[in-house]
Parts: C-alpha cells; sequence; structure tokens
C-alpha cells in the first residue's frame, strides 16, 4: 500500500521560505501541504528552535506562532525523492513511500554549504561552517576547542559568533574577500542598509577579539588522524595556526535537484522565476535560496510572493515586491563582496581527493572534458551523494554541469520502495 | 502574549512590511533528559535529542570510517547530504547519523 496525500497548494521545504510561502497561500484561501525531509520546521538557520532545543532568533518566533495557527498541514519527515507523473510526486518516509498530489507546487529546497577541496581537506575535524553549528546544535560539546573559521561570506562571522558563544575558542577567522571589498560594503551598509550595518557591527563585537584575516584563504589542513592545524596565506606569506577543527564555507549552492527534475528552467546556477515566482513549467513556484542566494529577509519575502501568487492572489503577492527588491539590491552586492577568487582553483595538488565517496584525486580528473566523462573514467560523483558535494566543487573547477536531476533524488532503502504507487 | 503578537502581525499584515519591528522574548531551551548509549564499547550519556554523530564525536572519536583508499573520514556537512558520517548501530549500517537522534540503548561502533 501506497499513502497518498493530496493539497491544492504544495509546499517542499519549511525553511524560512516555505514557512512563508505556506502561510501566505493558506492566507490567500488556498489547502496546503508543507512537506519537509527534517522532523521540524525552520530549515538551515532556525534549526532545532522549533521545538526549543535551541533558542529562537528573532523573527523565527513570529513566523512559527503563524505556522502553527494557519491552517496548513504538514509532513515532516518526509523526503521528496522522484516524481511519478504531472501533478504527481513521490516521498519517502522511514520504510514507507507516499505519493503527494498537488495542483500548485512551491519549491523551497534552499540551499547547501560549497566545499572547495584543498590539501587535507579529508581529514577528521574538516568540517562545513554551518555543519559545525548544526552539530554543536545537535549536541556536540564544542567548549574548549580551537576552531579555525575558513571560506567566504557572511556566514562565517555567525558560525564564529555562535560557536563562540557556547565556549569555543576562534583560532583565526580567514575570509577570501579583500580588506577593500570588505570596506566597501560596510559603506553600502551604513548608506542603504541600516539595520543591517548594526546587525553586523554586533556581529563584529560578538567575536571581538579574534584574529580576523581578510585577503587570506587555505593551502592545507595538517593533521595524522584527525586535523591538528591549518596553513593559509595571503598569496605572498604562509602562516600556520593549531586548530582542533577547521569549519570551513565558501558560499551556498542552491539545492536544484528536484527542480531539474521537474523540469524547470534554471540558469546561472538558480531557478528561473518570473516577477511573481513562477517558473518555466506551470504552476511550480520557487521561492527562497533556490531561487539565488541572498539570506532570511529575502527568502521570507519572495516566500510570501509564492504563496499568494501560487493561488491567484496576486494583489497580496505585489505588496511584497519592493521590500523583495530592496533585499535583492543587498544580495547582489554580497555576491559582489564575496566573489570567489581564481586562487581558490589551484588549491588542490594532483593527489588532493576531490569527490569524497570515491576518493578520485585532483590529478586524475584534469584530463575529463566534462562531467559525464569523469564520471564513466574515474567514478566522479556516483557515490552515496550523487556528486552533491564534489558536483558545485568540480563546476567551479572544471566549467563542469551536471543536472541531470535523475531519481531517486537520494539513495532510499529499497524497501520504500517495494510497493511503486500504480501509474 | 501569543494573543498580543497575533493581533500585531495582523496589524502588520494589513500594512503591508513592518514585521521586523516586532520582537518576541526568546523562550528558554526546555530543560533535557539524557540518553545512554554504548559508543565503541563505552558507556556515553547524552542530552535527549543529541544526535548520534554529535555524540560520537563528543565521545573523542572524530573519525568514523575508512575510505575507499582507506583514508579515515568523519562527518562533512551535517545536514545529511555528504554520507561520511556513516556508522553502524546495532549492527546495522546508518548512512547518515547526523541526522538520527541518540535512543536508549543503543550500540554504536565506528570503522574508522
Ligand atoms: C548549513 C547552513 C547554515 C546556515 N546558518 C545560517 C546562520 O546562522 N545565519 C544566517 O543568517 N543564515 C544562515 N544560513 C543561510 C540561510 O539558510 C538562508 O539565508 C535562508 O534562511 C534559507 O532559507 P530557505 O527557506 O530558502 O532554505 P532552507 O532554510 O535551507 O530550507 C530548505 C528546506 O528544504 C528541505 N528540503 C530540501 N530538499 C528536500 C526534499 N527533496 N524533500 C523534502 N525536503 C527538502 C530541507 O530539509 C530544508 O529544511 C545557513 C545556511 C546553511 C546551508
Ligand atoms: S555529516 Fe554529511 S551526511 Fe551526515
Amino acid at each position: 500500500m501506497v499513502d497518498l496525500i493530496e493539497a491544492r497548494v504544495v509546499v517542499i521545504g519549511s525553511g524560512p521560505a516555505g514557512i512563508a510561502a505556506a502561510c501566505a497561500a493558506a492566507e490567500s484561501g488556498g489547502r496546503v501541504l508543507l512537506v519537509d525531509g527534517q522532523s521540524e520546521p525552520g530549515g538551515a538557520i532556525w534549526r532545532g528552535a522549533w521545538t526549543g532545543r535551541v533558542p529562537a532568533a528573532d523573527p523565527a518566533p513570529v513566523w512559527f506562532d503563524r505556522l502553527r495557527r494557519a491552517p496548513v498541514e504538514t509532513a515532516f519527515d518526509t523526503t521528496i525523492v522522484g516524481r511519478v507523473g504531472p501533478h504527481r510526486l513521490l516521498a519517502a518516509r522511514e520504510h514507507r513511500s507516499i505519493e503527494i498530489r498537488y495542483d500548485r507546487l512551491i519549491l523551497a529546497t534552499g540551499a547547501r554549504e560549497l566545499l572547495l577541496p584543498f590539501p587535507g581537506w579529508t581529514l577528521p575535524g574538516v568540517v562545513g561552517a554551518g555543519a559545525l553549528q548544526l552539530l554543536v546544535k545537535n549536541g556536540l560539546p564544542i567548549a574548549g576547542a580551537r576552531v579555525a573559521v575558513v571560506g567566504s561570506g557572511p556566514l562565517l562571522p555567525a558560525v564564529a559568533a555562535s560557536l563562540r558563544a557556547r565556549g569555543a575558542s576562534i583560532a583565526v577567522l580567514i575570509e577570501q574577500a579583500s580588506w577593500r571589498a570588505l570596506a566597501r560594503f560596510a559603506g553600502h551598509l551604513m548608506v542603504g542598509h541600516f539595520s543591517k550595518f548594526r546587525q553586523a557591527l554586533a556581529l563584529k563585537r560578538a567575536i571581538r577579539g579574534t584574529a580576523y584575516r581578510a585577503g587570506c584563504w587555505p593551502r592545507a589542513a595538517v593533521g595524522e588522524d584527525r586535523v591538528r592545524s591549518i596553513v593559509f596565506t595571503d598569496g605572498v606569506h604562509l602562516r600556520e595556526e593549531p586548530c582542533d577543527w577547521v569549519a570551513c564555507g565558501f558560499g551556498l549552492v542552491p539545492n536544484l535537484e528536484l527542480a531539474a527534475m521537474l523540469g524547470c528552467g534554471i540558469r546561472d546556477g538558480r531557478l528561473t522565476v518570473d516577477d511573481h515566482q513562477e517558473s518555466t513549467q506551470e504552476g511550480v513556484f520557487g521561492a527562497g535560496e533556490l531561487c539565488g542566494v541572498g539570506g532570511v529577509d529575502l527568502a521570507l519575502a519572495l516566500g510570501r510572493i509564492a504563496g499568494h501568487a501560487s493561488v491567484g492572489d496576486r494583489v497580496r503577492a505585489e505588496r511584497w515586491m519592493s521590500l523583495r527588491d530592496k533585499h535583492r539590491r543587498l544580495a547582489t552586492r554580497l555576491e559582489h563582496t564575496f566573489r570567489l577568487r581564481s586562487e581558490l582553483e589551484r588549491l588542490c595538488e594532483p593527489e588532493t581527493i576531490v569527490c569524497r565517496c570515491e576518493d578520485v584525486p585532483f590529478g586524475s580528473l584534469r584530463g575529463a572534458a566534462s562531467a559525464r566523462d569523469a564520471k564513466l573514467a574515474t567514478r566522479c560523483g556516483m557515490g552515496p551523494c550523487q556528486g552533491r558535494i564534489c558536483g558545485p566543487a568540480t563546476e567551479r573547477l572544471f566549467g563542469w554541469t551536471d543536472r541531470s536531476g535523475r531519481p531517486p533524488l537520494v539513495p532510499i532503502r529499497l524497501d520504500a520502495l517495494a510497493d511503486p504507487p500504480d501509474s | 502574549m501569543v494573543d498580543r503578537v497575533a493581533a500585531r502581525l495582523q496589524s502588520a499584515e494589513s500594512q503591508g512590511p513592518i514585521d521586523k519591528e516586532i520582537s518576541v522574548p526568546e523562550p528558554t531551551p526546555k530543560p533535557r533528559d539524557e540518553i545512554s548509549l554504548t559508543i565503541n564499547g563505552r558507556l556515553v550519556r547524552v542530552a535527549e535529542s543529541t544526535t548520534v554523530a554529535a555524540a560520537v564525536i563528543g565521545a573523542g572519536f572524530p573519525s568514523f570510517r575508512r575510505s575507499v583508499r582507506h583514508e579515515r573520514r568523519g562527518p562533512v556537512c551535517g545536514m545529511g547530504v555528504c554520507f561520511e558520517c556513516r556508522l553502524t548501530i546495532d549492527g546495522i549500517v546508518v548512512p547518515t547519523t547526523c541526522q538520527l537522534a541518540c535512543r536508549e540503548g543503543m550500540v554504536v561502533t565506528t570503522d574508522g
């Protein structure tokens, strides 16, 4: 038996964008189902706050309250793994498969961290920056540990501040963007986005005393059975800093696999949408980081527009457009400020592992012409993560794109598929 | 309290985007019960809702498995994407232990 759930509007992903979309669609009169592979709403940024495991930062409580009150059905621990037919998706929940039917679909599948390979990045103790934050939220003791935060983007100081608040000491924060770019960005915030400027100042205070190295990037993580130090450079000098953890992130990449599988248009690494957040597939909308990385405020605005528009309530949708434009301008600035320098593409030695699942070294990939070519020759991207970690990296290193989006989207237990729904 | 927030939300809704100014006090995190499990033969106690990956690193085992070339590996993404946190739990290989909460009496072993 396959369970069947049906709703007029189905929202995939319950991060800020999905929550806003579900609430907005319900307000505009739709019958809404909110689906997430996680066991609770909140997405990456509000993880753990719904159940009170971690304190909820503004504006999470307001949105959680709104979600609790809205006539929105929810299905957690439910991961979309494939498409069964028009307006029909297949989901897995533990040992069962569930068919989900919709009239309108809103994709709010968020983003993951971009990890770039460098010598030593496969050592235990080298983790994603947001990942370390998640592990700590999920019970990992960090007090007393020395953490090197490495990479690029506004997430790094946020992670450093939150780890420090839990007793970690930040050995060094290594940001690849130059001081000049950061100063220009700060000036822009001060003039155009004062509340963001205040937030940035508060963050700066929270990591006061930390060695903040702008215009620097990692060269190697060093250790035997786990990481012991990070070696970094400003292009001229090399420095080494002892640490227990290297938390790295070079920005975020949208989770486009489901959108690609549904045939939605994708350009420049983001979902193509019109002014009302509708994709190139009629009736399929997108919101949040999927449509370009822009932070929580933009995700909320896009979610509201998608939610209202999905049930044809264009008037309400249009109310949020000027706010959206404001946050989008900031997102463009961010993208510009934290654009990755080309030196990051030249960090690998021939023996540096690029595909962690299959242990494919950089040296054996250099001859390949495309992602497909590399797959056939080396199994790069064919392990359990299906290229989710190495794919965005090889896109940057070699310019390969691979958006085949073949189901199942995630490896699932075969018994969950034992009773495929009849087509 | 909740009603007041809802009322303010309603008025915020009718006036457009001003919900930034609403602030609600942070709820204090709930007290947590403890769970005991066995990690590499050692009895470990963790707070309820701790994930297996977090508990195993916390118990002093950052290396979870051996890769194809026999290198040591541990968790990387923390969100169920990379599959580097797989472990044997009660005799069964669990692919994403960063997504699994500890349960009383679990027996966990690393292969790293
Ligand atoms: C690891 C990490 C940590 C971050 N930490 C911070 C921070 O501290 N501060 C900050 O300002 N910003 C942080 N960000 C950025 C923040 O997530 C974004 O700015 C924004 O809030 C994203 O909102 P969203 O709703 O688009 O996506 P997300 O919040 O990423 O939500 C997407 C949701 O979709 C679900 N999903 C995806 N695919 C499927 C599927 N196939 N089936 C079912 N469900 C699915 C996921 O489980 C997830 O809950 C972080 C991002 C990441 C990746
Ligand atoms: S740490 Fe990546 S899947 Fe668990």
